[in-house]
């Protein structure tokens, strides 16, 4: 490690048990990092838009481009000139019509995304669990399948039943879930608790390696400090 | 010049306005008293001269209508809409205590109707029943008997005093509402703005009302009190348990990171990661991977981790990466994960990889490079021409592509539920189209994995292969041998889990085994 790593591994160290100061409470030194990785982030989102969209899909064309390109690189200008125009309330419903541009075309793809690629593939799936030709397309272990497929059913179906609040009552009874509904509702529960311990012991693994990580780093600084004095 | 006062602010305004020029208040001239009373009497004067001097300027019309007013006997019919009449006009028929009585009213006070319509004022007697109300009223004795009775702004308002019972005693003797009293004027001195009346401040209150008043006091005057808030440890409980916690943990992990000599063995079998393996040994050389990075730095050492052993197997395979974000992050990450070292090969940008750089727009930019990946991105992130550069050929990693279908996989490192998902959803229908040989396959964080689970397991397979967090990348690791970066975290990330199942457990027990502890002692002493 020459001293050009060496001086950025420091401001690394350093700012890596600043972090860690969090373990005392909340304090300036912890939020004084926060904001340089939150602007530092910022800064550099920024950079790459200008450098990587705005100059050579925007005003690169606009410039050094042939007359259709030109043409074409005035549209994506002019939205955003009038997309600008939302700062000023005064002129502000010029932007709806971009706004308006952005948020159907973001929404049909969102939708259109969900309902192909999700919705219908996954209750496709839920439905082919059972499904014993198509199983053995995919995997020889039958018997596995089938079980795991049980499982699933058992799970969708007693989670569903869990979350179904409406029930029926006479005009002099207390209105209440039939006994079957709440019988399944309380298997659900059991469904949903696992779930949310796996979403736990997911984070928990995340942050346990990302911790591990940043041990890892400062003592590797510190054999490369020992090395470079040495 | 001569003025008025004006009823409401009380400033002098010249006679001949309407409305007065400070506060615009209707300024009756007739009512309303000269600013000085010695201008008054000079207005008096020249208004009985001047105008119409002499009757000889006088029009004949005129004339004939004054000088039968002045006999008192043809007082013009009043329909109740309070007739004024002078006070040198009542002296003929009008006896001396009354005219001493009027004198010391306002001269233009109206004359009630019923003087005027009755026989006796005509005939210039004055009734019994007026006789006996006036001796009545100008004894002193009447007086003493009666207690001092407060007097009512209302009362004390004169304009009230003129107004109220004429509208009170006022009969409507003509229209639809005839033989109606109390009606309201329809003169414009109905609507007239006037002075506001001066109410008392000073408020009757019960016993009980009043003990209301002061407990409302004491709760207000109590708020104004600055009370200082108890007394807070500055080194609480929760502080010292997250002290133990973090340091059983750094201790556990850097014991492990520095004086572990053997290392634990890293697991054996992972489907995701074994799918992944038989995928990249059946690409062919050199072949085309698209990699999104989509992850943030906080998450970096974990994704590294897992996705260090795939990119150096792929390397080993001779593999050329375009990279790509969807995130601003992305290609800085991308870049530093292909040259900070921790692969076991280095690339070379331009010739074994490009980085696209970041696209816009989310979900439809997604869209729009899908469909048409060189109209989206021509350029690399360092400005150059890919896919047509100045000898009219394409770089290397990007040679051949047309469509997104011409890679041969789509790796993707993300740690985003929502990011995965919108990258499963538009990549779904080309990879799990029969005739495609592209396959998916996702390098995510831990804590993604119950999202992105079921679309690996479903059938058909919209991810074709999967690596979940370090166990993940330790499983590859392990297939594909050699010393791997998740197996310098395994050690510790072993370590800190058994910790961690440690505390859980033993927080569990304490949370419920030292309260029925205590229970049960305490039932225990109360027997004894």
């Amino acid at each position: 490690m020459g001293w050009a790593d060496w001086i950025g591994a420091l401001i690394g160290f350093v700012l890596t048990l600043l972090i860690f100061s969090y373990l005392i409470g909340d304090n300036p030194l912890f939020r004084i990092t926060l904001h340089l990785f939150i602007g530092v982030s910022a800064g550099f989102a920024a950079t790459v838009v200008i450098y990587n969209v705005l100059l050579p899909r925007m005003f690169e064309p606009l410039i050094f481009g042939q007359g259709t390109e030109q043409i074409l690189a005035l549209v994506p200008i002019i939205l955003a000139g009038l997309l600008v125009s939302k700062i000023s309330p005064r002129f502000a419903f010029l932007g709806n019509l971009p706004m308006a541009y952005i948020v159907g075309v973001s929404a049909a793809a969102a939708i259109g995304g969900a309902v192909l690629g999700t919705l219908i593939p996954q209750t496709m799936a839920s439905m082919n669990l059972l499904d014993v030709q198509a199983i053995q397309e995919f995997d020889e272990n039958l018997g596995l399948r089938m079980i795991n497929g049980i499982i699933i059913l058992i799970g969708t179906l007693t989670t569903l039943a869990y979350f179904q609040f409406s029930s029926f009552s006479g005009i002099t009874e207390k209105a209440q879930l039939q006994t079957w509904i709440e019988t399944l509702g309380q298997i659900g529960q059991v469904f949903v608790a696992i779930t949310f311990g796996f979403l736990f012991a997911g984070v928990f693994n995340a942050a346990l390696t990302a911790l591990i990580g940043r041990v890892v780093f400062l003592i590797d600084f510190f054999r490369a400090t020992i090395d470079l004095i040495i | 010049m001569d003025e008025i006062n004006c009823p409401l602010c009380g400033k002098p305004n010249p006679v001949e306005n309407k409305y007065c020029e400070y506060c615009l208040g209707y300024l009756d001239n007739e009512k309303s008293q000269p600013a000085d009373p010695v201008d008054a009497g000079n207005a008096e004067n020249e208004e009985s001269k001047g105008g119409f001097d002499s009757a000889a300027e006088k029009p004949e019309w005129l004339t004939s209508f004054e000088e039968p007013s002045k006999t008192g006997s043809d007082i013009p019919e009043d329909k109740g809409l309070g007739l004024e009449l002078p006070a040198a006009d009542t002296a003929g028929w009008m006896p001396g205590s009354l005219q001493e009585t009027s004198s010391t009213a306002d001269e233009s006070q109206p004359v009630s109707p019923f003087l005027s319509d009755s026989e006796e004022a005509e005939s210039g007697e004055i009734p019994a029943w007026l006789n006996d109300a006036l001796d009545e009223e100008s004894s002193p004795e009447s007086y003493d008997n009666e207690e001092p009775v407060e007097i009512t702004p209302f009362q004390e308002d004169p304009d009230d005093q003129e107004s109220k019972p004429d509208t009170a005693r006022s009969l409507e003797s003509a229209g639809p509402l005839a033989g109606l009293s109390g009606l309201l004027s329809a003169e414009p001195g109905v609507t007239r703005i006037r002075r506001p009346g001066e109410y008392s401040a000073k408020v009757r209150l019960s016993e009980s009302q009043q003990q209301h008043v002061e407990l409302l006091q004491n709760l207000l005057e109590d708020e104004d009190q600055v009370k200082p808030l108890p007394g807070k440890s500055p080194i609480s409980q929760q502080h010292v348990l997250r002290w133990v916690i973090a340091l059983v943990l750094l201790l556990a992990i850097s014991w492990s990171l520095l004086f572990s000599s053997d290392r634990a063995p890293l697991p054996i079998y992972d489907e995701g990661s074994a799918e992944l393996n038989r995928l990249i040994n059946q690409l062919p050389e050199n072949a085309k991977v698209l990699v999104g990075f989509d992850y943030e730095p906080g998450l970096a050492d974990e994704l590294d981790s897992a996705a260090v052993p795939v990119f150096n197997h792929l390397m080993e395979r001779s593999a050329l990466f375009t990279l790509i974000s969807t995130s601003p992050n992305g290609p800085i990450l991308a870049e530093r994960f292909l040259s900070s070292g921790i692969l076991e090969t280095s690339y070379r940008n331009g010739l074994e990889y490009i980085n696209l750089g970041y696209i816009p727009g989310g979900a439809a930019g997604l869209i729009s490079f899908i469909e048409n990946p060189s109209g989206t991105t021509p350029f690399s992130i360092d400005g150059h021409a890919v896919w047509e550069t100045e000898t009219g050929e394409s770089l290397p990693p990007v040679a051949g592509i047309n469509e997104i279908g011409d890679f041969e996989m789509i790796i993707l490192l993300v740690d985003d539920p929502d990011l995965a998902r919108i990258w499963i959803e538009q990549l779904s229908p080309i990879v799990t189209d029969p005739n495609s040989l592209i396959s998916l396959v996702l390098i995510t964080s831990a804590q993604l994995e119950p999202v992105v689970r079921p679309y690996y397991e479903s059938l058909p397979q919209p991810v074709n292969g999967l690596v979940v967090g370090l166990r993940g990348g330790a499983t590859y690791a392990r297939l594909i041998g050699g010393d791997q970066l998740p197996g310098k975290f395994w050690d510790a990330f072993g370590m800190g889990t058994l910790i961690a199942a440690l505390l859980i457990l033993v927080g569990g027990l304490g949370y419920y085994v030292v309260p029925e502890l205590s229970r049960t002692v305490q039932g225990e002493e109360k027997v004894d």
